[in-house]
């Protein structure tokens, strides 16, 4: 540990620090253009009086000439000194991303580690963190406004002779000053406070220093590194043109993500390095990467071309030029078998003969498959160039059709070495994009802070479902844009994110809760309990459940909730999940409904989630697809299928199964609500017993499993069970009095009233329900005793609009009466 | 004292670790050129035929077949040769320049420094002169 001071003076960045702090980088840039444009001017007044006849000018000339002429040399002077100043610091420039400067010597801290603690030299880091332009820069990059952060730091004491925390690897970089700022009280309660977690504050710390790095690195046009990538004349000399599949390809050097500047973000160096090393053998050195549809797969292909552009691999690939070859490309020209076999092998020869070519093919499957439509014998074909130790073939394949297509044959199989593209992490995803977005920043003039590029990242992984986070993350970044400039937004913050992804998919995503959906949510018992009588526990699980999931603190990795409702016909679990889908979901329509008595045969996986061999879609998988967001009401739920349980097992634990194509679907916005009659019988006996069948539900879901009605494993997996009580004379009256008051509204559309007596509510209450099926019967005892005798009314006009009708029960019988 | 020390640090980089950079530029700019005009691989391909186009010559079609193929084969490899002469040629006229301009620019950088407080107090001078 040492004093800042003293260790700032130990690094020879130190004077470049000071005289920053004189003159800093915008300073001299905005100098350096003032001095050539005086010098611009200058030089056309000394010049343009030569040419002038009016004695006047040519008067004025000769006693201003000198002083111009001082002008001139004062400027130049000035000018050439600025450029100077630039090249001290740019040559002293300590990088950070791959801690060395010019002089590839040792130092003890970075550039910007530097700079923060030159801010700090006279108070402490806190201070010089808050001060210096990149301390400012990354809590913009928080959504920090620079007031706050200066009514912060203004409040803050000054920690006398503060020591810098020296870090083993002896380079101080900004992110331990992150990480030792972490561990300060008022700051941590001030990042909290924003709501800024840790790995945001060292993230935002890492992509700003990567913005500035990117920039210098830019500027260092000699570096080795940089002049590697200016290309050649001459060495293409020596190998073969490739006119055809010129005609069907593009050359991958020339991909934008391996002709940039920028420093590389790849994520992908063991699967490059495992790539060279397929390309290093001495025959059969051929590659085949295998991975989830979507670009990710490119990104080990960049990663090569790259290393080709800086020299940065073997000798023996560092002359190669790696072209992709498109097959749709291919395959739109050649419609018959002659014309797709003589192309494929000009293209084919080409690339062998020339000696420098690797040779994407970027679908590998559909290839094969297409050729061998057409008839050709494409293995053959293809093995003889396979084979050749000049060839170098590099194959691209969805792991599916890779399953499906390619693996099954062994011996062309050989010719590959199979590396697998596993999908990108959050993190990773994140810094990527992070890169891509500093280009769409500039372009656009729009800001985004960490956070929300933190939560496109997630989201992409959390609310979409079919393709890969990596690209759907690039397809939100890129949609955002328009939406912002639209909406009015200059900076996009997680907030921001949120809303829009909210307006894309209609899930609600936790951003901004509105008035009226906070209303809604903090009444939900009273909301739910309109419609479903008599089932508290039910109603308070749900509630709970929706609101966690509202609050954004649920358990991201699973569904919002799911619950097995368990009882007998005809108490209102079916209704719950109808009430909860028209209260929060908006309409009964989002609640998505599996009766899974049919799904008994064997054959029930494949119907649900999708047929690889006949290509069917599965039922389930296409509901999901078309309403990520809804209940899913699962009836019956004990009479499925085991494989179909054993899904389920998974769906309830991760939040996301994949379908016969092999392609991940989220039930993460989803509700699921399972039924089950398993265990009425039970219930009932313990009511006859006068016992609460709800104080012994630990005894009645033993009773299912011991019947091996669902397994005990899959019963823990939902979040809640609620047994389902028989119906109480009290709870049928109320149902009744719900279902008349809903013929009644039915009437009042034609102007009819119907006045819902208490005699008719017991009447139907009594007559409509029964001990088997609960309530169910009841609606279909309406229909064949009022709504019938309504209807008779109607059809004789004996009632109409303006009437008031009641009805009288007289020896259990129902009779109409009108009156005006 | 912070100009002071200011200003000579920054004299201090300008003839030390500035000179060790222009050293490592011109060698970097060296190797650059020679490796932008493939001097080297050109050299190793000298005689190759120009990008690899011959014409393969099958047994018993002939000897006028054989003939045609030998002049075709000869005539890329001269192809390839002159093109490959002109290249390293300029190539090498270049590089020689450029490591001969390299004492030039070592010179410049040794004195632009004074030179330019010299024209800077040249210019105060004469713009407060009176005639």
């Amino acid at each position: 540990m040492t004093n800042i001071k003293i260790f700032l003076k130990q690094s020879s960045i130190y004077n470049v620090l000071s005289t920053e702090s004189l003159i800093s980088e915008k300073s001299r840039n905005r100098i350096e253009k003032i001095t050539s444009w005086i010098i611009i001017a200058v030089l056309i007044c000394l010049i343009y009086p030569l040419f002038s006849k009016s004695n006047y000018i040519i008067k004025i000339s000769d006693i201003l000439y000198p002083r111009l002429l001082g002008i001139v040399f004062i400027n130049i002077s000035i000018f050439i000194f600025m450029r100077l100043l630039e090249l001290y610091y740019s040559t002293m420039f300590y990088f950070e991303h791959i801690a060395q400067n010019k002089y590839k010597k040792q130092e003890n801290y970075t550039f910007s580690a530097g700079r923060i603690l030159y801010a700090g030299r006279n108070s402490d880091i806190l201070h010089g963190f808050f001060l210096s332009e990149i301390g400012q820069l990354i809590l913009k990059r928080l959504g920090i406004e620079k007031k706050e952060a200066l009514d912060f730091i203004r409040n803050q004491e000054i920690i006398k002779n503060e020591e810098v925390p020296i870090p083993k690897e002896d380079i101080l970089k900004v992110s331990d000053i992150v990480n030792y700022l972490s561990f300060n009280k008022n700051f941590a309660n001030f990042t909290k406070s924003k709501g800024i977690s840790e790995k945001n504050l060292i993230g935002a710390s890492e992509w700003v220093i990567y913005q500035i790095e990117s920039e210098e690195y830019k500027k260092q046009w000699s570096r080795q590194e940089a002049l590697k990538r200016r290309g050649n004349i001459g060495k293409g000399w020596s190998f073969g043109e490739t006119y055809v599949l010129d005609k069907y390809s593009r050359d991958i050097l020339n991909d934008e993500e391996v002709s940039s500047e920028a420093i590389s973000l790849s994520a992908r160096d063991e699967e490059t390095f495992q790539l060279e090393n397929a390309l290093l053998k001495s025959s059969s050195s051929n590659a085949l990467i295998i991975g989830e549809p979507g670009e990710q797969k490119m990104h080990i292909i960049w990663s090569l071309a790259r290393n080709i552009r800086d020299q940065n691999t073997s000798f023996l690939i560092e002359q190669k030029r790696p072209v992709l070859f498109l097959v749709s490309a291919l395959l739109s020209v050649c419609k018959d078998k002659n014309t797709l076999e003589n192309e494929l092998i000009k293209c084919l020869s080409e690339a062998h003969d020339s000696g420098n070519v690797i040779l994407v093919i970027d679908n590998l499957p559909e290839l094969i498959s297409m050729s061998l439509q057409y008839g050709v014998d494409i293995y053959n074909l293809l093995d003889a160039f396979l084979k050749s130790p000049e060839m170098h073939v590099i194959g691209l394949s969805d792991t599916n059709e890779y399953h499906e297509k390619i693996e099954p044959n062994r011996s062309f199989m050989s010719n590959f070495e199979i590396i697998n593209a596993l999908p990108l992490s959050t993190e990773e995803i994140t810094k990527i994009i992070s890169g891509a977005c500093l280009k769409i920043e500039k372009i656009f003039r729009i800001f985004f802070t960490y956070q929300a590029i933190r939560e496109i990242a997630e989201s992409a992984e959390y609310y979409f479902s079919g393709g890969v986070s990596y690209d759907r993350s690039i397809n939100i970044l890129k949609e955002i844009i328009p939406w912002a400039k639209g909406s009015g937004y200059k900076i996009i913050g997680k907030d921001e994110v949120l809303e829009y992804i909210e307006q894309k998919t209609n899930i609600p995503t936790g951003g901004k809760i509105s008035e009226i959906e906070k209303e809604k949510l903090l009444n939900l018992e009273s909301l739910l309990g309109q419609r479903v009588i008599g089932q508290f526990d039910a109603i308070a699980g749900i509630s709970n459940s929706i609101r966690r999931a509202r609050s954004g603190i649920r358990n991201e990795r699973k569904p919002i909730g799911s619950f097995l409702f368990l009882g007998p016909t005809g108490v209102g679990k079916t209704e719950t999940a109808k009430a909860l889908a028209e209260v929060f979901f908006e309409s009964e329509k989002n609640m998505m409904r599996l009766d899974m008595s049919e799904y008994q045969t064997d054959d029930s996986l494949e119907k649900l989630i999708g047929s690889f061999k006949t290509d069917k879609p599965g039922i389930f998988t296409s509901m999901l697809r078309d309403k990520p967001f809804g209940v899913v009401l699962l009836d019956e739920f004990e009479k499925t299928h085991k494989d179909v349980l054993n899904l389920f097992l998974q769906i309830l634990d991760e939040g996301v199964f994949s379908d016969s194509e092999g392609e991940k679907i989220s039930t993460r916005n989803i509700i699921f609500i399972a039924t089950s009659n398993a265990g009425a019988d039970k219930i009932y006996d313990m009511q006859a017993k006068g016992k609460n069948p709800k104080d012994a539900q630990e005894e009645i879901i033993a009773d299912i499993i011991s019947r091996g009605l669902l397994k005990p494993e899959l019963i823990n997996r939902f979040d809640g069970t609620i047994i389902f009580s028989p119906l109480s004379k009290e709870d049928l009256k109320k149902i009744a009095e719900i279902m008349l008051k809903r013929v009644n509204s039915r009437l009042l559309e034609k102007g009819i009233t119907m006045k819902i007596t208490q005699d008719v509510i017991d009447f139907v209450a009594t007559n409509g329900a029964n001990k088997t099926f609960g309530a169910r019967p009841m609606n279909r005892f309406i229909q064949d005793t009022i709504e019938k005798e309504i209807a008779e009314l109607i059809i004789k006009k004996e009632i109409s609009a303006g009437n008031v009708l009641s009805f009288e029960i007289i020896e259990n019988e129902i009779k109409p009466v009108v009156s005006k | 004292m912070k100009f002071l020390r200011i200003f000579l640090g920054y004299v201090k980089w300008h003839y030390t670790r500035a000179v060790i950079s222009l050293f490592i530029t011109w060698k970097n700019l060296a190797r650059f050129l020679f490796e932008y005009f493939s001097i080297k691989s050109l050299l190793l391909n000298f005689f190759s035929p120009w990008k690899r186009k011959i014409d393969a010559y099958k047994k018993g079609s002939g000897l006028d077949k054989l003939f045609e193929s030998i002049i075709i084969n000869v005539i890329m490899r001269i192809v390839g040769m002159i093109v490959r002469s002109i290249v390293i040629l300029i190539g090498f006229v270049v590089w020689a320049t450029f490591i001969l301009i390299f004492p030039i620019a070592l010179i410049v950088w040794l004195v632009i420094f004074p030179t330019l407080l010299f024209i800077a107090l040249y210019g105060i001078t004469i713009f407060f002169s009176i005639k």
